[in-house]
């Protein structure tokens, strides 16, 4: 379709063979999700035009920007707006001067560029901080003015490489969120490089999965989250986010009407909720909530200690993974668990079994959100 | 390209032998130098060793003088140190451990005495100035009026060394006006332009023409205006051990040496 | 404002650091002690100084000028292409760093003099002899000092982030547009030292200036070759030029190389 990113990527540096095929629709974001050395930032190089592949063919917009043998579009011809890792904002120019600095290239002229970066800069968030040189912007700051900068060309991609890892996590939030209603104002087809499964859930309508260079899962957050198919996608995806209200200690989960799409669609209404003791009582207002699988610990009765956050289950699902068993629990608290084969038999469990949960206050990570 | 390579070698390294200098590569010429400063050190335990700043213009002449001298007396062992007369005369004076000095002009001795570093030099050999012309360029420059040509390349000796003293005293003495292009700090590489045919003509010394071989053509200066160099040496009061000094001086002064000299086309 | 911690200073540092500087200090010493100060002033006025004086700057500046406009392009090239024989090439250009000046000069002449492989060609066709003239001493100067330029300007690049480059690529810029609004800026400081540097080396240059070019008062002549004859004659005269060289040289590297030292 017009406006498609079509990708088949195939690039062999020594020992390593990266072989990454998928497609972004226009108005899609796509985040591409995977370890390090996964050959994320290989696929980002290809894309952009700082390398050229061996084989396949990069295809934007109807245009074939690469075919692995004679064709080739330079970088500057791609039309593709990136958002670099650590953003590379030029240190010798302000704030403004990287904005236009792809406007001048493109040769509008000089009173033009900067008018338009102006304006941009102020989609962003950010009037007033032409001046600004990028030694003297925040983090955020600064990934908001690569962002204009990537923007300003009105390119034809957007492609954001780990646009969000150089933020501390007080930031990291907030600046996901007004990612997110950048990322939805733009129209051609977008995509997300990270290694943070939070912000791939959170940003992405679809996720695709690289490991060891190749594509391992395709599918949205939700189809990822249930039905991982790599211990890695597994170990990621399967973080149980839960979006609620904290206070005082206390957050208060919504819980949703189908039980396993407790992450974070916000279209559908909550129709319970079930308190979480947290450990950081300064947090106030909406939270992101995040319990990892191996976190939560089962036992046949309620344990003892009595920990704060103890409550008897119902077990959707069972589903064996090599030497982990991981656990879908039903009601009250919709969440996954992964416990050891060993733990399985003995609490004798199965679909229907009722079983109590317990996690730790000190486990549980909490965000604004 | 070889030719010039030669040529400036031979400049260079001008004091090992004039036989070499249109034949023998700068590295062969370098590496007999090198073998020839490694001989004069080991042979030199257990002889007297005097060590004789000379002019460099007598450089191959006094190669040959350090020979004979060693010959005929084998308890000494000549070493030379060649340099500008000017700047060997700056060395004495700053104390330099000098047994006898060879200069290549009276005035520059003179200092030397005046300071109280010698007495009683002699004069122990002459040297013209003649026009020294490329064979290759073709210009046709036999005289001095040719030295007022622009479209010559001309070099002489800077001022500030014997050779270029000489020669403003000959230009001033013709009523020449010469259009200079270079004012070569020492003739040795002042004969290796006009050899390269850098330079057209110049002015150096008799003895230069000769040890040039052939390289270049050589006119002589009219008798009025012709300039004579007179080469005086004197054992220097710091002298170590002033009768080997002595002894070397009356060497280089005597009909033997003369005959070394004559050899090289200094006169008498 | 936070209380500075005193540096501590370990006595051997301090011994052989400080024998070091002397090495530089004490001749520096002798020089203003053997400095005939009461005739300084006509010594410096005198027609031979202010000439020498005149065309050491001119031939310095336009050197280093033309270290810049071609050694940064060279510097690019070896630090960027991977082209075959690069490391050679590199070579190469560093060699008149460690080669006797005297051999530059001497090349030089093989090269570019009158009977020069390309010198007579040249001179054949455009008329133009570089030997015996002020554009030889730059010729010269330039052989010298770019070496200097070129090996800051290439570490300088070496240095560089090229996902800088990549960045402005992606913005649509052309390579030529990256390497002048990005690279350029981005090594500034570098760029800098090094034409310092390059400057610092051309006018101090002698020997393959005095080989190649020769010496003639206001066309050749430049200082260290004014002082080089001048030894040879009037010794006050050589030390009064010295003091200038190094007055200019000392004035230039505190005022320039520093600044741009410590910013990059």
């Amino acid at each position: 379709m017009s406006g498609d990113l079509i990708v088949s990527i195939g690039v062999e540096r020594g020992d390593f063979v990266l072989d990454a095929s998928f497609t972004v629709a226009a108005g899609e974001t796509v985040a591409l999700l995977g370890p390090n050395g996964a050959g994320k930032s290989t696929v980002v190089a290809a894309i952009a035009g700082l390398i050229a592949i061996d084989q396949g063919s990069i295809e934007l917009d109807g245009r074939r920007l690469d075919d692995g043998a004679s064709a080739f579009v330079p970088a500057e011809s791609r039309r593709i707006g990136v958002v670099f890792q650590d953003y590379l904002l030029f240190p010798h120019l302000a704030a403004l001067d990287n904005v236009a600095f792809g406007l001048r290239s493109a040769g509008v002229a000089k009173r033009d560029a900067a008018e338009r970066a102006r304006q941009w800069l102020a989609d962003v968030g950010l009037a007033g901080f032409d001046d600004r040189r990028p030694r003297d912007l925040s983090g955020g700051q600064a990934q908001r003015v690569a962002l204009a900068r990537a923007l300003a060309l009105e390119p034809a991609l957007l492609l954001l490489d780990e646009p969000l890892g150089a933020l501390d996590v007080a930031t990291h939030a907030e600046l996901r969120r007004l990612l997110r209603t950048h990322l939805e104002s733009f129209d051609g087809p977008r995509v997300l490089i990270t290694h943070d499964p939070a912000d791939a859930f959170v940003l992405a309508d679809r996720i695709v999965i690289l490991e060891e260079g190749v594509v391992t899962q395709t599918g949205s957050p939700e189809e990822i989250r249930r039905r991982p198919q790599t211990r890695y996608a597994a170990d990621l995806a399967g973080v149980n986010l839960l979006r609620g209200v904290a206070d005082d200690g206390v957050v208060a989960v919504a819980v949703e009407s189908e039980q396993q799409s407790a992450a974070v669609s916000e279209a559908r209404p909550a129709l319970a909720a079930r308190s979480i003791a947290i450990a950081d009582r300064s947090v106030r207002g909406d939270v992101l909530v995040s319990i990892h699988p191996r976190a939560v610990s089962l036992h046949p009765r309620r344990p003892d200690g009595s920990p704060r956050n103890a409550w008897e289950a119902t077990v959707d699902d069972i589903e064996v993974l090599g030497d982990r068993v991981r656990v879908q629990l039903a009601a009250p608290l919709p969440i996954t668990v992964e416990i050891t084969p060993g733990a399985a038999r003995d609490l004798g469990l199965a679909s229907g079994s009722r079983v109590w949960a317990a996690v730790k206050a000190t486990e549980i990570g909490v965000e604004p959100a | 390209m070889s030719r010039s390579i030669t040529a400036f070698g031979s400049a260079l390294v001008s004091r090992s032998n004039p036989r070499a200098l249109m034949t023998t590569p700068v590295v062969m010429l370098a590496l007999a130098t090198l073998a020839s400063c490694g001989n004069g050190s080991s042979s030199s335990a257990e002889r007297e060793v005097v060590t004789v700043f000379a002019a460099a213009s007598l450089g191959d002449a006094f190669t040959a003088m350090e020979e004979a001298i060693e010959a005929a007396n084998p308890a000494i062992d000549v070493q030379l140190s060649l340099a500008g007369s000017s700047a060997l005369r700056e060395q004495i004076l700053d104390g330099a451990p000098a047994d006898v000095f060879a200069s290549a002009n009276e005035t520059v001795m003179a200092d030397v005495v005046d300071a109280g570093a010698a007495s009683s030099p002699q004069v122990f050999a002459t040297n013209e100035l003649v026009i020294a012309a490329n064979v290759e360029n073709d210009v046709g420059a036999v005289g001095l009026a040719d030295f007022e040509r622009p479209e010559l390349f001309v070099g002489v000796c800077a001022p500030e060394v014997p050779c270029g003293s000489a020669a403003v005293e000959v230009f001033a003495s013709a009523g020449v006006t010469p259009q200079l292009d270079t004012e070569e700090p020492d003739v040795r590489r002042l004969l290796a332009k006009i050899i390269d045919g850098e330079l057209d003509v110049g002015l150096v010394y008799a003895t230069d023409v000769i040890a040039a071989d052939g390289a270049v053509a050589a006119f002589e200066l009219p008798v009025a205006v012709s300039s004579t160099n007179r080469y005086s040496v004197a054992a220097l009061e710091s002298a170590e051990d002033p009768d080997a000094a002595a002894l070397v001086v009356g060497f280089i002064t005597s009909s033997e040496g003369r005959a070394v000299l004559e050899t090289f086309g200094f006169g008498s | 404002m936070t209380r500075p911690v005193p540096t501590r200073v370990p006595p051997a540092l301090a011994v052989f650091g400080g024998i070091g500087a002397l090495v530089f200090v004490i001749p520096l010493v002798g020089l203003a002690w053997r400095t005939p100060w009461s005739r300084l002033g006509e010594l410096i006025g005198s027609d031979v100084v202010t000439d020498a004086l005149r065309l050491s700057l001119l031939t310095s500046v336009v050197s280093a000028l033309l270290s810049l406009a071609f050694g940064v392009p060279l510097a690019w090239l070896l630090a960027r292409v991977d082209f075959p024989g690069r490391r050679l090439l590199r070579a190469i250009v560093t060699l008149p760093m460690v080669l006797p000046p005297v051999v530059g000069g001497a090349a030089l002449l093989f090269a570019f003099g009158r009977r020069g492989l390309v010198g007579e060609p040249l001179e054949s066709v455009t008329g133009l002899l570089l030997p015996f003239s002020t554009w030889g001493v730059i010729v010269a100067n330039t052989f010298v000092a770019m070496p200097f330029l070129v090996i800051t300007v290439e570490g300088a690049l070496r240095n560089l982030d090229p996902r800088y480059e990549a960045a402005a690529a992606s913005l649509g810029a052309s390579p030529f547009t990256v390497f002048r609004r990005v690279t350029l800026p981005m090594i500034g400081p570098s760029l800098g030292a090094g034409l310092v540097l390059a400057w610092a080396r051309a006018l101090g240059e002698f020997g393959a200036t005095i080989t190649f070019a020769g010496n003639l008062q206001g066309r050749t002549q430049t200082l260290p070759i004014a002082v080089f004859v001048a030894l040879e004659s009037d010794r006050d005269v050589a030390v009064a030029i010295s003091l200038i060289l190094v007055v200019i040289s000392v004035i230039v590297l505190v005022a320039l190389r520093d600044r741009w030292w410590r910013s990059s």
